[in-house]
């Protein structure tokens, strides 16, 4: 059985501009979001003070002004709010991971098996609307069995709870805007004399499809659950998730420290009940004031290690802002891979060589970005630029054999570059980079063919590889194209 | 001076050093096989657990060859070295020429940072992990920074190198490394070898001097003969 937490935020833009702006807002006043539109600027939303005014939605400024001398009045801005309601449902993953805005003013919850750690659902939405009502936001919420039912109840209900398998009696009973239908199709059905959703369900379905649109039996469908619909979580839930509540919310660092470190262990402790290491985990910290802030690591290897854990994390918890404090942690695996007991004890000298740097690598990645520990590892082709792959490899892997027929340069330049070359037929002095270098030595050439297979330039892209050598003992290696007289410079030898 | 004279000084320049800093005299060496060059240096060898700051120049890989047969000797037989870089940097170490020194490249790892500041902090991290036999950084560092690279150097026991491009004419910043090198390449007969001036131009507790160090591809064998620089000249 599913169960579904909606809810409708009915001032949402008004209470979120005097939570951005808390000094600019006049409290005592009734306050309204306004937008340009036809004939001069209209109300896009008004607080719970300017609706007890009468005033609404889509009227002119001027008129509202007219029946509210002392409004209070500001521009609208429904990307801040549509971000804003965002980070809100981030934040309600507290609760559920799978958490969604819905529509410009509600969130939508799947609290499916999860009522019971907030001691039922009845004391679950009381400390939902209790936590939001303390950050300013007036909140209606109700639960039932399918997202439209909940979503019709918070607004149109009269108590939070539907009880299970009661949503079809308790829905009837509501008037037809509760089915979220266009205002133009409740507007046609009060004209037809149909009021309540009751007078609806029992109609032929066809004919109802053929005056009003197929819309209204989806919503129809959907309410009652004879037509099942999903929602998509902001975040990715984790399969394993373990959660940590403070009485008092918490902010000093030595005290995050701890709690992840209890947070960490736990979660190993369950990994290790199901023989798995994580791969990638995410903390999420949720902040008194209704945001949530999120970190997420990743590991090279499965690991269930909770001192590596830790300091993965030790860099990015010195980031947190927690605000006014933190009052719920929760930490997630993403990512999991089998792990089994037996691979932390390994014997063979190689792999226990790659989990021992496993820790060093994570850390340095942690910082240095995701691939940012590679090795150099052998291609097996006689293009110099292509003789060499950077993979990001952090495990042990077999010895490199590299082809030591040649001398080759210990350095190679990312891009060969151009040099100016003096003195002909034989080369006398270069100059590149603004230095200029005398030649003593040049030994070659060595003849390079592109790999015809690669199909780039064939003959042309020949080149003649030299060692050179300048007065002052600098060896490069250079080349030109054949039959061109451009030169490249293209390593150092040491 | 006297045999015995030397020796007394000899016993008395190692009391001190171990009263400076108890745990480092008994650190590993690196022999560069040759007493020409290992007497000049404390404990008869490039120490670990100890900063050794590179300096070469931008347009010369001398200095690359010389970290390239320090890491290629430290890891000859196991352990892994880290090569901490910037991303940006046009010049790439090349896999080829790397093993013709006689690094097993399978075990030499590159750290790629985006700023100088995540290059020393690489550096750092590496060496307190105690998980490698080397570690080595591309790029310049301050007192304050070579400062606390000795400290964790010590801390993590590991081969520690700085590897830096100053400008020709630019003067060496403070340092607190061990030993400061100055590398640049000497002319060589024919390709397959390598050949470098080495400078020692600074030793906490050693000599200085100026060697002309020569290392054979095909053989793979480091030569290393005495050298008469104009520093060394002028400090006779």
């Amino acid at each position: 059985m599913k169960r579904y937490i909606s809810i409708s935020l009915p001032y949402w833009a008004t209470e979120r501009w005097r939570r951005s702006k808390p000094a600019a807002a006049p409290s005592d006043r009734p306050l309204v979001l306004t937008a340009p539109a036809q004939g001069g600027l209209r109300l896009t939303a008004v607080d719970s003070r300017a609706e007890a005014e009468s005033l609404y939605p889509g009227q002119r400024l001027t008129d509202a002004r007219a029946l509210v001398p002392l409004l209070a009045a500001a521009p609208a801005d429904p990307l801040a709010d549509a971000r804003a309601l965002g980070r809100l449902a981030d934040w309600c993953s507290r609760y559920t991971p799978w958490s969604a805005t819905d529509g410009g003013d509600g969130l939508v919850l799947d609290i499916t098996g999860c009522a019971h750690l907030f001691g039922g659902e009845t004391a679950m939405i009381a400390d939902l609307t209790r936590r939001l009502s303390e950050c300013g936001i007036t909140a209606r919420a109700a639960v039932a069995d399918t997202p439209a039912a909940a979503w019709a109840w918070a607004r149109f209900g009269n108590s939070p709870l539907v009880a299970p398998g009661e949503h079809g009696i308790r829905l009837a009973a509501l008037p037809v805007e509760a089915l979220r239908v266009a205002s133009a199709t409740a507007e046609t059905l009060r004209r037809l004399g149909l009021h309540r959703v009751g007078d609806i369900a029992g109609l032929p379905r066809a004919p109802l499809a053929a005056r009003l649109g197929v819309d209204l039996l989806t919503r129809l469908d959907r309410a009652f659950g004879s037509e099942s619909e999903s929602i998509s979580p902001r975040r990715e839930p984790a399969r394993w998730r373990v959660r940590l509540v403070f009485a008092d919310s918490i902010s000093q660092r030595e005290d995050l420290d701890r709690a992840t470190q209890n947070l960490i262990e736990e979660l190993c402790r369950a990994l290790a009940a199901d023989g798995r290491g994580v791969r990638r985990l995410e903390l999420a910290l949720y902040r008194l004031d209704g945001t949530a802030q999120f970190i997420e690591i990743g590991t090279s290897r499965p690991s269930r290690d909770p001192a590596h854990l830790r300091r993965l994390f030790a860099e990015e918890l010195g980031t947190v802002e927690p605000g006014f404090g933190i009052e719920t942690m929760i930490l997630g695996a993403l990512a999991t891979d089998p792990l089994g007991a037996e691979q932390m004890t390994l014997t063979r000298e190689g792999l226990r060589d790659a989990a021992d740097l496993a820790p060093v690598v994570d850390r340095l990645q942690s910082r240095l970005g995701r691939n940012a520990i590679v090795r150099l590892v052998p291609v097996d082709s006689h293009d110099p630029g292509r003789a060499v792959t950077v993979t990001p490899a952090p495990g042990m892997s077999d010895a490199h054999h590299w082809p030591a027929e040649l001398a080759r340069p210990v350095q190679l330049l990312a891009a060969p570059e151009a040099i100016a070359v003096s003195g002909d037929p034989v080369p006398a002095s270069f100059r590149w980079r603004r230095g200029e270098h005398c030649i003593a030595r040049i030994e070659g050439p060595e003849r390079i063919a592109p790999e015809w297979w690669r199909g780039n330039g064939g003959e042309a892209a020949t080149r003649d590889y030299y060692w050179l050598q300048d007065t002052e003992g600098r060896r490069y290696w250079v080349y030109r194209l054949v039959g061109q007289p451009a030169w490249y410079l293209h390593g150092l030898f040491a | 001076m006297s045999s015995l004279k030397a020796k007394t000084l000899a016993r008395l320049r190692e009391q001190m050093r171990r009263l400076e800093k108890p745990g480092i005299a008994d650190r590993p060496v690196l022999e560069f096989g040759a007493p020409v060059l290992d007497d000049a240096l404390p404990g008869g060898g490039l120490a670990s657990g100890c900063l050794h700051e590179i300096a070469g120049r931008p347009d010369d890989a001398a200095g690359y060859g010389l970290v390239a047969w320090i890491i290629g000797r430290v890891i000859r037989k196991d352990g892994v070295a880290l090569w901490c870089r910037s991303r940006r940097r046009p010049v790439m170490p090349y896999g080829p020429g790397l093993a013709g020194f006689g690094i097993a490249t399978e075990r030499l790892l590159f750290a790629q940072a985006s700023s100088p500041v995540d290059m020393l902090w690489a550096m750092e991290e590496a060496l307190r992990s105690r998980r490698f036999a080397a570690v080595l950084g591309e790029g310049t560092a301050d007192l304050i920074a070579t400062r606390r690279l000795q400290l964790a150097a010590e801390a993590g026991g590991s081969m520690t190198m700085l590897l830096s491009f100053p400008g020709r004419t630019a003067r060496p910043c403070l340092s607190a490394a061990t030993t400061r090198w100055r590398a640049a390449s000497l002319p060589v007969e024919r390709p397959g070898i390598s050949r470098w001036q080495v400078e020692l131009e600074r030793c906490r507790g050693g000599g200085r001097g100026v060697w002309a160090l020569a290392w054979n591809h095909e053989t793979l064998h480091l030569d290393i003969a005495p050298l008469l620089g104009d520093r060394a000249l002028a400090a006779l």
